[in-house]
């Protein structure tokens, strides 16, 4: 139960461009692995109420996520999210061949665990660069189900507080909307605005 | 056995017994140790490639995402996946069975690659590779897709057949049913559903022979399909009639053909409604019979009046003029036997011609017609020859329609044969039945002119015609004629060497 922390304008720009680094990397090293150019960009940063993911992907009652917990000065569960059409979508466009939906069935699960860990590692590593930390980072888990599943299977209640991030990916023909979601316990919550303080007190 | 007993030495010989590739490579991303599974699958031996770089070793590697994975579990400590999906053959290793120079590259097998890193208290961080050999699940998918691809095509080829079928069955002209070997309907096109009068849902599951007249009075219409095949109709057009929602009873060409779809059997009936070809041909019938008919009355008084000319009715007719008017007695003589088989065939073919079935001692009917001819084959130098092999024999026949037929052939026996030869007319019985056969040793029938034989004004040379005479309706008249009176009419003939023509007629019951 915690309370949404204000940040500052510093502040929220200083997360915003850790995340566009991060979600930069990401993106060249998913346009390495099916060599195309794949756009990620994050035109937003905000925490919010856990229950705030049931209103935005709430359409979809089918949601995928890729789950990487991340343990060190600070404990979190990254999460990267997209409706089950988007994930389809998206493994389709990266494997650009004809692939039947039967095909693109078979392999979402293990694509999209892949493109997750490209992605939150990437993102992760972005935070642990700019913070000069090292975090023990787990496997990524795939998970398919609805929100309300999602968010019980990672003990999150409504009223957690989240980290969301909004990320446009754009591919040859598509252009699909996924979230970067990282959820906090609210000591971890305290220690991340410590860090970034940190950050910026050592950059002023 | 607590954790520090165990060496170095003991983990290294444990990861040397997994089957799959382990790889660990210190802070320099140079080569610790690998186990004996990268060894077999690379060829490349631990000691040799100690201390070296990895990717010196797997020169692929270089700036490869394995590369860019390896620097992020050094340096970050994420661990990354790569699934075959987006990599499929990142490091050079290769079934260990198949080492073969040639075809190395075709033996490279799929891997999926995990890499962590590994922190053991305050050493540099170390990063583990591991690598699992997939190309037994990668060919199965491979050809689990082929498989799945292939029939696709199939199906998709078979749609296009069965759309086409439908297609054509939907634009057919001709009325067409699907039944199956019990007669319920299968599926009835929009040809027959105007023809018929009612739609394909009305005749879905309903019996053909609620349609076919010819049907309705067989109780199991898989016998009668049994008999349609033994007669051989199946696969032929039959004439009969069918029945239209109104009652209204039609005549229609019936075409069945059998459709084997596995163990399914189903019979297609093309049916063509000849209601109109049948008007048309009894008009054309009318017409000639009334034309010949016609024409026969002022013929008869023609030859009537050439007839007496000829026989001196005048005297002082310059023997000029007889010569004329015996020309025009014999072509108004020919023009009357002309005009008689036509009528007689009209007749016969409706079937308004009348018997008057008789038991006759078959040799003296023989012997009567060979009298009857004889003169007619002197003119040709040709005798007739009798041969009884069975005697009395008798046969239920019209007299006159008989006689009709056997002058047909004793002339057409005299008229081609070589002059001075004879004919031979042979009375048998074999088979239950009375045969009579009348042999030519003359020119012989060409081969290509025998299925044209029972054909209406047919002669094997047209220019024989002229030559011989004749109407060429005679062999036609006789078939027709034969067959009223329950019998056949046959040949064999060897072109040069002569031909045969037998008559077979049932033995008359005493």
């Amino acid at each position: 139960m915690s309370d949404i922390p204000k940040l500052n304008e510093l502040e929220e720009d200083l997360l915003k461009e850790l995340f566009n680094l991060g979600v930069g990397q990401a993106a060249a090293s998913l346009s390495k692995m099916v060599s195309q150019e794949i756009l990620l960009s994050v035109p937003k940063v905000e925490f919010a109420k856990s229950s705030a993911m049931t209103g935005l992907l709430d359409n979809n009652k089918s949601i995928i996520s890729i789950t990487q917990s991340i343990h060190g000065p600070f404990d979190a569960k990254s999460i990267l999210l997209f409706p089950e059409h988007g994930g389809m979508e998206v493994v389709r466009q990266m494997l650009g061949a004809q692939l039947s939906d039967e095909a693109i069935a078979d392999l979402h699960e293990e694509a999209l665990s892949e493109i997750g860990n490209v992605v939150l590692n990437a993102c992760i590593g972005a935070i642990s660069k700019s913070m000069n930390t090292v975090f023990d980072v787990e496997i990524p888990k795939f998970n398919q189900a609805s929100t309300e599943e999602l968010l019980k299977a990672n003990n999150l209640l409504d009223t957690d507080t989240i980290l969301l991030i909004n990320i446009n990916m754009k591919l040859k023909d598509s252009d699909i909307e996924g979230y970067l979601a990282f959820v906090f316990s609210s000591e971890s919550l305290i220690k991340l605005q410590g860090s970034l303080t940190q950050l910026i007190n050592s950059l002023s | 056995m607590n954790s520090k007993t165990l060496t170095i030495e003991c983990y290294w010989n444990l990861v040397n017994n997994i089957n799959s590739g382990i790889i660990v490579l210190n802070s320099e991303k140079k080569i610790l140790h690998w186990n004996q599974w990268i060894q077999d699958h690379s060829q490349f031996e631990l000691k040799h490639c100690k201390n070296q770089l990895l990717s010196d070793i797997f020169t692929d590697l270089k700036n490869s995402r394995i590369d860019d994975a390896i620097d992020n579990a050094l340096e970050l400590g994420l661990p990354s996946l790569i699934s075959n999906i987006f990599s499929r053959t990142p490091f050079e290793l290769y079934n260990p069975n198949r080492f073969d120079i040639d075809q190395l590259d075709s033996n490279r097998i799929q891997q999926t690659v995990n890499i962590s890193q590994i922190k053991i208290e305050d050493e540099k961080p170390y990063c583990l590779i591991q690598i699992n050999d997939v190309t037994a699940s990668f060919e199965r998918e491979k050809n689990l897709e082929q498989q799945v691809k292939e029939r696709k095509e199939i199906e998709g080829s078979l749609l296009k057949i069965e759309t086409r079928q439908r297609a054509i069955m939907q634009t057919m002209i001709d009325a067409l049913i699907i039944f199956d070997s019990n007669g319920f309907i299968d599926s009835f096109n929009p040809a027959a559903e105007k023809l018929f009068g009612y739609s394909e849902s009305d005749m879905m599951g309903e019996n053909i022979a609620f349609l076919i007249e010819e049907f309705s009075g067989v109780n199991e219409l898989r016998e009668s399909i049994e008999l349609m095949f033994e007669l051989g109709i199946i696969g032929k057009t039959k004439e009969c009639e069918a029945i239209k929602r109104n009652g209204l009873r039609f005549p229609v060409d019936l075409s069945i053909s059998e459709i084997a779809l596995g163990e399914e059997k189903l019979f297609s009936a093309v049916i063509r409604d000849i209601t109109d070809r049948k008007q048309i041909d009894k008009i054309k019938k009318d017409f000639i019979a009334t034309v010949s008919h016609e024409l026969r009355t002022p013929l008869t008084s023609i030859r009537g009046s050439l007839g007496l000319l000829c026989g001196g009715l005048i005297e002082d007719i310059p023997k000029k003029a007889l010569n004329l008017i015996q020309v025009a007695n014999n072509n108004s003589e020919r023009l009357i036997f002309l005009i008689n088989d036509i009528l007689d065939i009209e007749k016969a073919t409706s079937g308004q011609m009348t018997f008057e079935f008789k038991q006759f001692n078959l040799k003296n009917l023989v012997e009567q017609s060979i009298a009857n001819n004889e003169s007619y084959a002197s003119q040709y130098n040709v005798t007739f020859q009798l041969i009884e092999k069975v005697n009395n024999l008798s046969v239920d026949v019209d007299e006159h329609r008989f006689q009709q037929i056997m002058s047909n052939l004793l002339s057409n026996a005299a008229k081609f044969s070589i002059a001075e030869s004879s004919v031979d007319i042979t009375i048998n019985y074999h088979n239950d039945l009375v045969e009579i056969d009348v042999t030519d040793y003359g020119q012989g029938i060409p081969d290509e002119f025998k299925e044209s034989i029972w054909n209406k004004f047919t002669q094997a040379d047209t220019s024989t015609t002229r030559k011989k005479g004749g109407t060429g309706l005679g062999l036609a008249i006789s078939k027709t004629l034969i067959e009223a009176m329950h019998g056949k009419i046959s040949f064999t003939s060897k072109e040069g060497e002569g031909s045969t023509f037998q008559l077979r007629l049932p033995l008359a019951k005493k």
